[in-house]
């Protein structure tokens, strides 16, 4: 038999307009919770606000000033997170629809009720009632711990940053000022390395945004985008001697998450120029993007150092690199994985070893709400 | 403006006002630069030295985030300290290591403040800068 406990179980409030019924109910769960009553709507508003431990409402149906539908409908406005059960003496369908719709009822129980039906639904209804509450509680700690976590990745990638582009600052500076050759190179090398360490703390935070936003309302114009990511890598000094291609044709809206759109195509894009054969004299990238109906087909292709077949598979992993250099960090492709994943498209990989890369993806839109 | 400009540079990193003082003299040697390395010490200055807003057109690049509080806020202050004063022209640039949205987000929404300058300052950016350029961006790509 299903057992309350008064200690934990919080209270339960009992309206009815008949003095008789609401007495037997208290001799009936006294023992068992505690247990508080009203002889009518508007002294069970009273019991509500005087006893915020009710987890549980149980009401008449058929009461002569309001009925228990209706007093619900205004319980739930006021108390949405308590438990609302309904007596009803007759099987009226118009009362249940009602009370299902109207009053988000969580169950009903036949009059004149029977000790062990409405211990069992008291018992459950404490359960949902706890179970919501500890959830929305989880919710909410989670809310904070997430805003937490933003306020926390932001301030490490300034605090990190920060020394970083004093030294990018100064190499700057000294380029200026300096004229030995072999005091230039070696400022040449701090430069590289600052570029490198920056670019690692700016993917970690792109992986960072693409896990961690949710938002995919946005209008994405590919031309702009792809245009926007090659004038933003012009100045590389590995992207000066690659002709870009760019064919985009754009047939109605496409709505996505730009953060990760933008992400895949910038690492996708930079590694087709990073990893060209340096023999070379016509280095090339070519970024096609077609949508259609609501769904992106990209492709970028490179005429650069391919993959090895036994590679292909590893290339999307955490932390691979093709070569122990110092251009990678390894997160490149997984990151790219990830935010393809999240967006609901796929990607595919043709590769020649010495020859080049051509990478293929579906990407669907999401569509306007 | 371009003859007589003034640029006060704000940042509690003392390197980055070397830098900064430096590169402005190296674009151009008459282009007085006055450095501060606390937000107190601005507001206090700002107070204090009526003329030389009255007396000259002033550029301000402040850092964003510095102890003792940020660029938005320090840049409304000194705004509405001087614009009690008979002044001439003023304009606020903010420069920092940031790479969240949501400042950059906040220099456009404000009206006050002319660009975002992402750090390292360039010797491109103060010569766009100095030369009325409206636009000037974040120098440091996303790769």
């Amino acid at each position: 038999m299903i057992k309350l406990e008064k200690e934990h179980d919080g209270a339960v409030l009992y309206v009815d307009d008949e003095q008789n019924n609401l007495n037997s109910f208290r001799a009936a769960f006294r023992r068992e919770l505690h247990v508080y009553t009203a002889i009518n709507a508007v002294e069970a508003l009273k019991q509500l606000k005087k006893h915020p431990n009710i987890k549980v409402i149980i009401s008449d149906q058929r009461m002569p000033d309001i009925t228990g539908v209706e007093f619900f409908e205004k319980v739930r406005h006021i108390y949405p997170n308590k438990v609302r059960i309904i007596l009803t003496g007759y099987s009226d369908i118009n009362a249940v629809v009602d009370a299902i719709n109207k009053g988000q009822v969580y169950r009903f129980i036949d009059k004149p009720w029977d000790t062990d039906r409405v211990r069992m639904a008291m018992h459950d209804a404490i359960e949902l009632y706890d179970t919501k509450k500890a959830l929305s509680s989880k919710n909410e700690s989670l809310q904070v711990a997430y805003n937490e976590l933003d306020k926390f990745v932001y301030s490490v990638s300034h605090d990190l940053r920060s020394p970083l582009m004093s030294i990018l600052g100064i190499a700057n500076l000294a380029e200026l000022d300096v004229e030995d050759e072999k005091a230039l190179e070696y400022f040449k090398s701090i430069k590289g390395m600052v570029d490198k360490l920056d670019g690692y703390i700016h993917q970690i935070i792109d992986h960072y945004k693409g896990t961690h936003g949710s938002d995919f309302s946005d209008q994405i114009d590919f031309k702009e985008l792809i245009n926007e990511i090659i004038e933003s890598i012009k100045f590389h000094p590995e992207a000066q001697d690659v002709r870009f291609n760019v064919e985009v044709v754009q047939e109605g809206a496409f709505v996505s998450n730009h953060m990760n759109i933008k992400t895949i195509l910038s690492n996708l894009i930079s590694n087709a120029f990073k990893y060209q054969r340096e023999e070379e004299t016509n280095k090339w990238v070519d970024i096609k993007a077609s949508v259609k109906n609501e769904n992106a087909l990209i492709k970028v292709i490179d005429n650069g150092i391919g993959i090895k077949e036994n590679k292909m598979n590893e290339v999307f992993n955490m932390y691979y690199r093709e070569k122990v250099d110092n251009k990678g960090s390894g997160l490149g492709l997984f990151i790219v994985k990830e935010a393809i994943e999240k967006l609901g498209g796929n990607i595919d990989l043709k590769s020649t070893f010495g020859k080049g890369t051509e990478i293929i993806m579906n990407i669907p839109g999401k569509g306007e709400e | 403006m371009k003859n007589d400009v003034n640029i006060v540079v704000v940042d509690d990193n003392e390197i980055d006002l070397m830098i900064g003082k430096r590169l402005i003299s190296r674009v151009d040697s008459n282009i007085t630069v006055k450095t501060f390395s606390s937000f107190c010490e601005v507001v206090s200055w700002v107070r204090s030295d009526e003329e030389y807003f009255t007396s000259n057109d002033v550029v301000f690049f402040i850092d964003i985030y510095m102890p003792d509080g940020n660029g938005f806020k320090l840049s409304q202050e000194i705004f509405d300290q001087i614009s009690k004063y008979n002044k001439k022209n003023t304009i606020f640039y903010l420069l920092s290591a940031t790479i969240d949205d949501l400042d950059l987000k906040k220099v456009k929404k404000s009206d006050l403040i002319k660009g975002f300058i992402g750090k390292p300052l360039t010797v491109d950016t103060i010569n766009k800068v100095i030369n009325g350029l409206p636009e000037c961006q974040s120098s440091s790509a996303s790769s």
